[in-house]
């Protein structure tokens, strides 16, 4: 049996699934009774884990995505796991402006915004297994920027 | 409402609620023709309707700037929330597009019309 603050969601790397999979989110993390700021950031944040897994991860391919929320507290955990090509260099990757897709399309901010919205980040990749993204969100911890 | 207006040699891009990868990209398509014509020289993104954006929008908007910036163009960007204010602001697109306030984008299309 699951505990009882956790959800465990897999759908398709069809890039629709960004939306669903922030909004799924944010709907489990009212429970901790999070400001509006504080939902924001964790959608921004679930919004890029997800896109990188289907751009980067699968690229032109297929395959699933995995996505967990567990809540403990006021803490907020997020894991995103695909199985797609992984990262060669992930200290790179989590380079602001560092991307890999050269047509200038991309902005290459996605671990940045992750690092910058949430109150902690752990990447691990390997080109067999794809990519694992954790973070947590501290609700009622940050002070409000506005 | 249409996703875009031009006015002389600017276009205003009228940019969605949602504003992730998936809408990005269909952003993208749908001025594709708009943007290609030589004559279009500025962009002026309108975020009113905009309630989330990720960094999606931030590549969106370097790509356009790119494309602009060949022609001696220019990028800027209006109606901007709080939020969408300090994504901006992280993400250093204000050193390539200027916030203008909504007389300064009326300044710059009458400058159009008088062209």
């Amino acid at each position: 049996m699951m505990e009882k603050n956790r959800l465990i969601m897999e759908f398709g790397c069809d890039a629709r699934n960004e939306a669903v999979a922030r909004v799924v989110v944010a709907a489990m993390m009212t429970r901790t009774n999070p400001t509006l700021s504080e939902v924001e950031d964790v959608k921004t944040a679930v919004s890029e884990a997800v896109t990188n897994s289907i751009i980067h991860g699968y690229g032109l391919t297929e395959g699933n995505i995995l996505l967990e929320t567990y809540i403990e507290g006021r803490t907020v955990y997020i894991t995103v796991t695909d199985h797609g090509c992984g990262i060669e260099n992930i200290e790179k990757a989590m380079e602001p402006m560092y991307t890999t897709v050269t047509d200038g399309s991309r902005s290459g901010m996605g671990f940045s915004f992750m690092e910058a919205f949430m109150d902690g980040l752990e990447v691990i990749s390997d080109r067999e297994n794809g990519t694992v993204v954790k973070m947590k969100k501290i609700i009622g911890k940050s002070q409000e920027i506005y | 409402m249409n996703i875009y207006e031009k006015m002389g040699d600017t276009i205003i891009v009228y940019m969605p609620r949602e504003v992730d990868d998936y809408a990005a990209g269909k952003m993208v398509e749908g001025t594709e023709q708009a943007f290609a014509e030589e004559m279009v020289r500025h962009a002026i993104f309108d975020f009113s309707r905009t309630t989330f954006m990720d960094s999606s929008g931030i590549g969106l908007i370097t790509r356009r700037f790119r494309q602009l910036r060949d022609r001696g163009g220019s990028v800027g960007v209006i109606n901007v929330n709080k939020r969408l204010d300090r994504i901006l602001l992280m993400s250093g697109i204000y050193r390539i597009a200027a916030r203008l306030d909504s007389g300064q984008a009326n300044e710059r299309l009458n400058d159009v019309d008088e062209i």
